[in-house]
């Protein structure tokens, strides 16, 4: 029975469970509203047995036995959301503070959390339940490694080298986030309106009005794009798709940054070999099966690698290329059932 | 600095810790989208066999709770 690590509103996972109940095939989804029901231990038994003379390893939860290698086939969709289910509000009055007693009660608890991802993340697994999110500038360094060209880069906290980067990336540079972008949020003002939160990528043409002080953040020089490919990793197969950003003016720096219902034209898109075997490389090093990876190709034919987020949206690409890719991971979890 | 029409930026003072990309938080204000609109303009993708399965049960769109 394939295990489903997921948020409870999340497209692409609800589809791959269509295909699952296609198949008739018994599924779990486990999402921050249910994952005490097995996995909490206030109301339940877990036993974890290592080693002795028989090596006899064994974890146990309700009497249910796990055994050393996980039998079941799991996909970490988006466990990062889904929150510890070991980790419970109590009542604490005592002289040792309680963010301290807190601090020490979490680690201990995440370290059973923690294990269970280790056993689960064992064998037949899709996603990863320890890469949730990935450093930039590691990624970044790796993807040179295994041979990707990236965007000329610049960590600076320093408005001074700032200036000098963008006066040598032709006065046009893009700044984006250094780790995710922010969360979305709707701030309602009545029942009918909100003020809509949200980040995108932005172009600087001039540095102008722009901020003094700042943390070391990340710019990269600005490519003219002939188009944007977003590719999705599956078990160790591409799915590309060629995305016309540039068609769109408001598309063109960061093709989120779109209308509703006004859709950015997408096409199948078949990488170079050599750039796919650098894909294949870097995520191998990373211990990835699946993320969705996103490049540039430039007007001048070259591609440049941007970012990989291993809890990725790739309905878009699944849906308007034809790939099938919901159906190709429900295929994935009941094959690795055997 | 570009950003999307209609929008404004949140205003942060500047500190040497804040990361210079949240400076850049923009919002919009936008009007929620009455169910039953909602309900014709999935219609018009569902009408050309874009997306079938809006309706189901476990699907996304629909979701009361």
């Amino acid at each position: 029975m394939p295990l489903i690590f997921s948020q409870e509103l999340d497209f692409p996972t609800n589809r791959v469970l269509d295909w699952l109940s296609f198949y008739n095939a018994d599924y779990r989804k486990y999402t921050g509203l249910n994952l005490k029901d097995d996995f909490s231990f206030s109301d339940k038994k877990i036993t974890i047995s290592l080693g002795g003379i028989n090596n006899e390893n064994s974890i146990k939860i309700k009497d249910k036995n796990l055994d050393n290698v996980n039998p079941f086939p799991v996909w970490f969709r988006r466990p990062n959301i889904v929150s510890n289910p070991f980790i419970a509000d109590f009542e604490y009055e005592n002289t040792y503070p309680e963010n301290l007693f807190n601090y020490a009660l979490k680690q201990r608890n995440t370290v059973f959390w923690n294990y269970l991802g280790y056993k689960l993340e064992s064998d037949n697994h899709l996603g990863s339940f320890k890469t949730i999110s990935l450093n930039k500038p590691i990624v970044l360094e790796l993807a040179q490694k295994f041979g990707l060209t990236i965007p000329s880069t610049l960590i600076t906290n320093s408005k001074d080298d700032l200036t000098l980067f963008f006066e040598t990336n032709n006065k046009r540079i893009i700044t984006k986030s250094i780790e995710e972008i922010i969360p979305d949020y709707k701030h309602y003002i009545n029942n009918e309106e909100y003020f809509y939160f949200y980040q995108i990528t932005n172009l600087l043409e001039s540095l102008d009005n722009t901020p003094s002080k700042f943390a070391p953040s990340l710019f990269q020089e600005y490519i003219d794009k002939k188009y944007e490919i977003r590719t999705v990793f599956v078990d160790g197969k591409c799915y590309s798709a060629c995305i016309f950003t540039q068609i769109n003016e408001d598309t063109k720096v960061d093709m989120r940054n779109r209308k509703a219902n006004h859709f950015t034209r997408y096409m199948p898109y078949k990488l170079d070999s050599e750039i796919e075997v650098g894909v294949l490389k870097l995520m191998n090093h990373l211990e990835l099966n699946f993320g969705v990876i996103d490049f540039i190709k430039s007007i001048n034919n070259k591609y440049y690698f941007l970012e990989i987020n291993p809890v990725g949206q790739y309905g878009d690409v699944s849906l308007y290329c034809n790939y099938g890719l919901h159906k190709k991971i429900a295929e994935f979890l009941i094959k690795n059932e055997d | 600095m570009k950003t999307k029409n209609n929008t404004h930026k949140v205003n942060i003072s500047e500190s040497e810790i804040i990361s210079f990309d949240l400076y850049y938080i923009t919002s919009v204000k936008k009007k929620e989208i009455p169910r039953e609109e909602l309900k014709v303009e999935m219609d018009r993708y569902y009408g050309k066999g874009m997306i079938g399965d809006f309706y189901k049960n476990n699907s996304n769109i629909f979701h009361d709770k």
